[in-house]
Formats: C-alpha cells, sequence, structure tokens
C-alpha cells in the first residue's frame, strides 16, 4: 500500500486516461444505445429522491415504475427465478412479499435443455445449504452464458461457476464498503456514482474498471487538456 | 435484442440485496449506483475468466475448473479473493465425495432385496457426466 507518487506524474497519467476514456465512451454509446435511455429514465424521476422517508418512497416509486417502464417488469420476472431465503431482516422480508407479488409473468425459458440445467443446479444449491452455510447468490446458467459469450469454445466446470460465483460475492461486498466509506466522508446517505469512481480512481486493484467508471471532469478542464495533448487538430 | 443484453448481466436485484445486506442499515443506494455496480461486476467476471481461460490455452486444455479461477484471481491481485475461494472448493469437493458415499450406501440394499428388478437410477449418469469436466491435469 505504498503511494509516494508525486503530483506531477498523477496529471500525465490522468491526461493520457482521459483522453482513452473518451475515446471508449463513444463506442459504448455506439453499441449500447439502451443506456442513453436509462439515463433518460433517471431524469424523468428526480422527486423521488428528495424524498426523506423510505416507507413513502416505495410504493410510488413502484407505481411510477409499472405505468412507466414496462420492461423493468421483465427483468424482475428473470430475478424472480431466484429463490429468496434471506429473510433474516423484515426489511427483506418485506421486499420478498413484495416481489412475490410481482410475480405475475413466468419468466421464458430460451432453451428445452435449461429447464435441466436449473433443476441440477438447484438441487446442488438445496444440498449444499447444510453442509455450507451459504446458497449461490447468482444463477449459475447466467453466469455461464457470460462466460461463454466471451469464448465459445471454453468449457468450464461447475466447481469453476461455484468459485466465480463467490468471487464476484465478495467483490461486490468489499466494493461497497469501500465506496459507502467515501459516502460517509462526504457525509451524504444516499451512494451514487461519484463514490464508486472514487474507490476506482484511489485503489489499484480496481483499475480494470476504470475505462468503466471515469471520474467526472469538467467539460472545461477536459477540452484544455484535449488541446494540450494536440488532439484538438491545430 | 432485450433477453441478449440482459443475460449478458447479473440480475440487479440480486447486486442490490448483497449491497443492502453489507452495507449498515442507514445507508442508502441510488439506482445510479446499483446499475453501476452491475456493470462493474459483469466486467470482474469477464476479467477474472479471460485470465484463466488465457491459462488454459497456454497448457492445451479446454475445460476452465476451479483451481484456474483461484489462480486467476491471485495473479489479478485479489490474493484474498483466492484464498477463501481456496478453501471453499476444497469444501465443496468433501461435500461431493460425501455425496457419492451416501448413494452407494442407499443403493446397496435395494440391490440386494431386489436383485432381478434393478431400475437404473437416473442419478448415477449425471454424475458420470459430471467427473470428466473436473479432472485436474496438472
Amino acid at each position: 500500500m505504498t503511494s509516494s507518487n508525486s503530483p506531477k506524474p498523477e496529471k500525465k497519467i490522468t491526461k493520457n486516461t482521459e483522453i482513452s476514456k473518451t475515446q471508449k465512451k463513444k463506442t459504448k454509446n455506439a453499441e449500447t444505445p439502451k443506456t442513453e435511455k436509462k439515463k433518460t429514465k433517471n431524469a424523468e424521476t428526480p422527486k423521488t429522491e428528495k424524498k426523506k422517508t423510505k416507507n413513502a418512497e416505495t410504493p410510488k416509486t413502484e407505481k411510477k415504475k409499472n405505468a412507466e417502464i414496462p420492461k423493468i417488469e421483465k427483468k424482475k420476472t428473470k430475478s424472480a427465478e431466484i429463490p429468496l431465503t434471506d429473510g433474516k431482516t423484515k426489511r427483506d422480508r418485506e421486499i420478498a412479499k413484495e416481489e412475490n407479488k410481482k410475480k405475475t409473468k413466468k419468466p421464458k425459458l430460451s432453451n428445452g435443455t435449461s429447464k435441466q440445467r436449473d433443476e441440477g443446479s438447484k438441487k446442488g444449491v438445496a444440498e449444499g445449504k447444510g453442509e455450507e452455510g451459504k446458497m449461490n447468490v447468482f444463477p449459475m446458467n447466467r453466469i455461464r452464458t457470460m462466460i461463454k459469450g466471451e469464448d465459445p469454445d471454453m468449457r468450464v466446470s461447475q466447481e469453476a461457476l461455484l468459485a466465480i460465483n463467490n468471487a464476484v460475492e465478495k467483490f461486490l461486498e468489499q466494493f461497497s464498503q469501500e465506496a459507502y466509506a467515501f459516502c460517509v466522508r462526504d457525509r451524504k446517505k444516499c451512494l451514487s456514482y461519484d463514490h464508486l469512481a472514487h474507490v476506482v480512481s484511489k485503489q489499484r486493484r480496481y483499475d480494470f474498471l476504470s475505462d468503466f467508471v471515469p471520474e467526472r471532469v469538467k467539460a472545461e478542464d477536459a477540452l484544455r487538456e484535449r488541446s494540450a495533448a494536440g488532439t484538438g487538430g491545430h | 435484442m432485450d433477453q441478449d443484453v440482459q443475460d449478458r448481466a447479473l440480475p440487479i436485484a440480486n447486486v442490490g440485496r448483497i449491497m443492502k445486506q453489507i452495507l449498515p442499515p442507514s445507508a442508502k443506494i441510488s439506482k445510479e449506483g446499483k446499475q453501476l455496480m452491475q456493470e462493474c461486476v459483469t466486467e470482474f467476471i469477464s476479467f477474472v475468466t479471460g485470465e484463466a481461460s488465457d491459462k488454459c490455452h497456454k497448457e492445451n486444455r479446454k475445460t476452465v475448473n476451479g483451481d484456474d479461477i483461484c489462480w486467476a484471481l491471485s495473479s489479478l491481485g485479489f490474493d484474498n479473493y483466492a484464498e477463501a475461494i481456496g478453501r471453499y472448493l476444497h469444501i465443496y469437493r468433501q461435500g461431493e465425495r460425501e455425496k457419492i458415499n451416501h448413494t452407494k450406501k442407499y443403493e446397496n440394499p435395494q440391490n440386494q432385496t431386489q436383485i432381478n428388478r434393478a431400475p437404473p437410477p437416473p442419478l448415477l449418469l449425471s454424475r458420470v457426466e459430471n467427473p470428466p469436466p473436473t479432472n485436474q491435469s496438472g
């Protein structure tokens, strides 16, 4: 954990990274137009965030979501496939109840064979409860699909899927904790983009996320650095 | 198109739930934060899996197993994860052995009582398929 860098090289690093970041941003926008829609959705409902009371927020936001965004229901139905066994706290139970009410549509399975796989994975999970005291948090088929998306020829064993499932859970927990620490420093109540981006920029182990979560920079500063780097086109 | 995009990311409900569990009850998480975390987690899986896959290619193997994932995690700077998952895999393998022994014991009395009528147990087929991918070629 040695961080004895002088300020000058940091500036250089930021310049180089920012240029590459802007380029990649453009490619992302071209590849995934839906992300833009998500942003508009966030902009459409700014009022709900201002409300302080938690209980009041949940029912209204749900209604608005159902009315404005029908696609989210599909996502929720898919998430409904996973059995909710973490009912320890009351809040989680309430959330589970709400989710149960929303299970109006059955999730569509892409292939017939996926049913067998689901059953297999569920059995494994059920058997593992007594021994390990944990259950797999994310659906195994989803992880398998993501992995095969990269390298179709590569096979992945059941052990590897379990290992990745656990690794992701630990990664998510640690990342959330560190982001929350910055959230506390800023004395804010809601964990948001800036806190996650700050974690990524501060720690080296999260460098692989720097392209996805660049820290915010004002347009003026970005333009200056562009002109300084020479990409402005003289 | 919708399904493809959704299948390539982990469900956001699970991501949000884990974040709530690990953070104190007073913490709030914005929708933007959850979506961003969802993308980060997706990238993490690609990052680790890519490293493990490269190793298997170098060694002319076609199956990624748990040890490859542990190796990838340690080489990418997540040593504490690699240790924890190594212990997890150890427990998992013990559990698998116990299951096999249990089924053998369970099948023996059936064979004794009904020697002529021995229906083929479907579990054996599923288990026969499992061992090949888990072979550790050192």
